[in-house]
């Protein structure tokens, strides 16, 4: 009985050491992954001799998260393991990219929720692995579709870009800057390069963008063509021929390289290959 | 001198293997080592990663607290139940005793790390040769076994250290102790650097070396990426339990030379 003070001290200070504060998020659903994580600190000191171990079984805990219906909230509390997970373990490269790419809660359109907590985990990752292209790609995505920085993104995929085992995607996207800046031929030449290259994958994708940008590079040509001729005439041409006959557009060129039909609409020259227009940064 | 001390060091080993405690401990252990196969089916992409870890992990757990009951238990049960009279009127002097009892203890548990090696070499092994994933053995994973028994020899000595002077009961609290500490050395020791206070920085600094580097010994942080560890690292990790665990041994063996058993 002169010791019965001992499991009351035992337990203020479990309590104080394991939770100071209290959690993060909302914790009573049921079936939802909780963020029952312990401080920092704690995991790296007094767990640290089985730290792996420890660091493994939160790592179970996120990926059974994943399994489990998708809500804000469990997003949510995914980031939360991610940034826990990567404090006690800053080279565990799958907490970042997979809790980050899970993190985002899509309502629909371009609208998102945690957007801005898997930015921060992507950044963490990259600070770490700043070559990555997993994560670049990831970040580029993130920048679009939750910062709304196409150009940010584009730049992104540029720098994807420059690495020798970059994806095709990647280049593809890249060239919309290129595009944005009427540098065409640098664009056309970029593909051809990647394309030249041994063991490259998404050969068809490279070839349609080339293709592309062969024709939108015709397109903008048109374009001038179009704007000279509504100068000359004083109204806006509403077909190809009205170009020809004002001396602007070559009555043989109908056609694309690539056998697209060339027509005018609403001021613009468009093709029958290409649907729409490339747009440069604002759609990569 | 040597006969008798391989001689209680046996017989230390003989011991063990009789305790029931060794034994559910050695049973839970094998089935802690067993289930890291299954903690792989919980996973994607990072087989390898859990697979080492939950293993060392695991190996990390029991074998500490394997060495802890069993070193903090031998001497304090014989002073208790007045066995070691039998042995001290023996032509066995006391020092032999305790180096020979620590053997013994060292001999059990390394026999039980060396089981719980195998079978994680063995998982590792089979994974890679039935699935399409794990990379198999590598050097990092023996490092990390090699430092899991460099730990077990040290922690094992400085038990023996506290069981010749105390209770079984207070012996394993303190060495608990020093263990947890002996992991936080390194955080100790930068701690003290950062304080501005110079008694506080010599006080850290001073119980950095005092306490056991135990964190000097773990390797397992390694083994997750297949880091390779230096020869020289190795080599000074070795000499560091070689030496401290000596100097442990010397410590225990003057108390108990001068301990009334009455």
């Amino acid at each position: 009985m002169r010791f019965r003070w001992i499991p009351g001290v035992a337990a203020v200070l479990t309590l104080v050491l394991v939770r100071a504060e209290p959690y993060p998020f909302e914790t009573r659903h049921w079936g939802e992954i909780r963020p029952l994580l312990l401080r920092e600190g704690l995991a790296r000191s007094l767990a640290k001799p089985v730290r792996p171990l420890l660091i493994d079984l939160y790592w179970l805990r996120a990926l059974n998260g994943m399994g489990e219906a998708e809500t804000a909230e469990r997003n949510q509390n995914l980031a939360q393991y991610g940034f826990f997970l990567t404090e006690l373990d800053p080279r565990f490269f799958h907490a970042y990219y997979y809790l980050a790419l899970v993190t985002p809660y899509s309502l629909g359109g371009d609208r998102y929720l945690n957007g801005e907590l898997a930015l921060a985990l992507v950044r963490k990752g990259l600070a770490q692995f700043p070559t990555d292209i997993r994560l670049r790609t990831l970040h580029a995505f993130l920048l679009t579709y939750i910062e709304h920085d196409t150009r940010a993104a584009v730049m992104e995929f540029v720098e994807i870009s420059k690495q020798p085992n970059a994806p095709a995607a990647a280049i593809s996207a890249a060239t919309a800057l290129f595009v944005d800046e009427g540098r065409f031929d640098e664009a056309i030449e970029m593909i051809s390069q990647a394309m030249g290259e041994e063991s490259r994958g998404g050969l068809q994708l490279l070839s349609d963008r080339k293709k592309q940008l062969e024709i939108e590079k015709l397109l903008r040509t048109l374009d001038a063509a179009i704007e000279r001729t509504r100068q000359k005439t004083g109204r806006m041409p509403q077909t190809l021929e009205a170009v020809v006959e004002a001396g602007e557009w070559p009555a043989e060129l109908t056609h694309d390289p690539h056998g697209g039909e060339l027509a005018v609409k609403d001021g613009r020259g468009y093709s029958s290959w290409l649907v729409g227009r490339m747009e440069g940064i604002t759609r990569w | 001198m040597m006969n008798g001390v391989l001689t209680i060091a046996l017989n230390g080993f003989r011991e063990s293997r009789r305790n029931r405690v060794t034994s559910v401990l050695v049973v839970f252990a094998l089935i802690l080592v067993f289930s890291v196969t299954v903690s792989v089916e919980f996973t994607f992409s990072t087989f390898d990663r859990v697979m080492a870890d939950f293993g060392l992990g695991v190996i990390g757990l029991v074998t500490p607290a394997l060495a802890l009951f069993l070193s903090t238990g031998l001497i304090p049960r014989e002073i208790e139940r007045r066995t070691i009279f039998m042995v001290v009127a023996r032509p066995v002097s006391r020092s032999a005793f305790v180096i020979g009892r620590y053997l013994g203890n060292l001999f059990t548990v390394g026999f039980l790390l060396l089981v719980m090696a195998i079978l994680f070499l063995a998982q590792l092994a089979i994974m890679y040769a039935t699935t399409n994933f794990g990379t198999g053995i590598h050097a990092p994973h023996l490092v990390a076994l090699y430092g899991l028994a460099l730990e077990m020899v040290l922690l094992t000595a400085v038990a023996f250290t506290f069981a010749t002077l105390s209770s079984q009961f207070v012996a394993t609290l303190m060495a608990t102790c020093v263990y947890f500490i002996g992991h936080m050395a390194e955080d100790l020791f930068n701690l003290a650097q950062r304080t501005k206070v110079v008694p506080f920085k010599l006080l850290g600094t001073g119980l950095y070396y005092l306490f056991p580097n135990f964190d000097r010994l773990d390797f397992k942080d390694r083994a997750t990426y297949l880091d390779a560890t230096p020869m020289g690292e190795l080599a000074t990790a070795t000499a560091y339990t070689a030496a401290y665990t000596v100097i442990m041994l010397l410590i225990a063996t003057a108390i108990f030379e001068r301990r009334d058993f009455k």
